[in-house]
């Protein structure tokens, strides 16, 4: 991971960071962390919104409980428990609350 | 912290998520409009077969619209998934009554996001969806003089009816 880096949202299991020097986001999955553009966080922010139907969620928490989750165009596989899912949504939702309150505060 | 997400992209957030579920609207009606033409071209109906075969391609042609929009603007447009599309009508009164209800829900549709453009102050947004705001004027008006004509003929036969819809919008 890069030293310059300003933290943009922790969950309970995950954390989202910003590195301005490199213009990318790293999201800290625990055992690794992963270096995401603005348009593949925003891919993760469309798949947690997808995720986060009551259908879905249903689904997974009474079939099989976990989801392979592919990030970054393929380049790296999450293994998810239905907890982590939940926790992932919560990562998504308060890492674009947190931006757009950036946003505001420099605007 | 710097700004980063404003540099990246141009639009609200809320904004792309609303002209995402535009998409899959308009993509949905362009469907409906191919189902409707099909049933028309089947009974011979031919002039309104012609207009429901362009009014298909035209929200077919609104969708790539805002889908191009979405990614000039630095966001992400999704494909949408399009299905229970309607193949059964009892009249062809009906299939114009249906259409001018689908027009209306999409006129609205606009509307909110234009509301919420001006909500966030996304002014490009908002300036972009002007066009769009026109444009389903138009698309009602067509229809509802369409529906006019149906009640002024009368119980005129199908055909005679049918030579009278505008094919040349």
């Amino acid at each position: 991971m890069p030293l310059i880096m300003e933290l943009v949202f922790s969950s309970k299991y995950y954390t989202s960071y910003q590195s301005s020097v490199e213009r990318c986001f790293y999201i800290d999955f625990g055992h690794k962390s992963v270096k995401v553009s603005f348009c593949q966080l925003l891919s993760l922010r469309y798949k947690a919104k997808q995720m986060s139907s009551y259908e879905y969620l249903d689904q997974l928490l009474n079939h099989n409980d976990t989801v392979l989750l592919s990030l970054c165009d393929k380049q790296h596989m999450i293994l998810l428990d239905t907890l982590m899912v939940l926790d992932f949504i919560d990562l998504m939702k308060g890492t674009f609350a947190m931006l757009e309150l950036n946003a505001v505060l420099t605007s | 912290m710097e700004n980063l997400t404003r540099q990246e992209i141009s639009i609200n957030l809320e904004v792309m998520d609303m002209l995402n579920q535009q998409i899959e609207k308009e993509q949905k009606a362009s469907s409906l409009y191919l189902a409707m033409a099909s049933w028309c071209d089947q009974r011979t109906l031919v002039n309104s077969a012609t207009f429901f075969y362009k009014q298909a391609e035209e929200e077919r042609e609104h969708m790539m619209k805002i889908f191009k929009f979405i990614n000039d603007t630095g966001g992400s447009a999704y494909s949408p998934n399009v299905s229970d599309i309607t193949h059964e009508f009892s009249s062809l009164r009906e299939i114009y009554e249906t259409a001018l209800q689908h027009e209306i829900a999409i006129t609205q549709s606009i509307y909110k996001i234009v509301a919420k453009c001006r909500s966030v102050n996304d002014f490009g947004s908002e300036n972009f969806l002007m066009w769009f705001v026109e444009e389903q004027l138009e698309e009602e008006e067509t229809i509802k003089d369409i529906l006019d004509m149906f009640d002024l003929s009368g119980d005129m036969p199908l055909q005679y009816i049918d030579e009278r819809i505008p094919t040349d919008k």
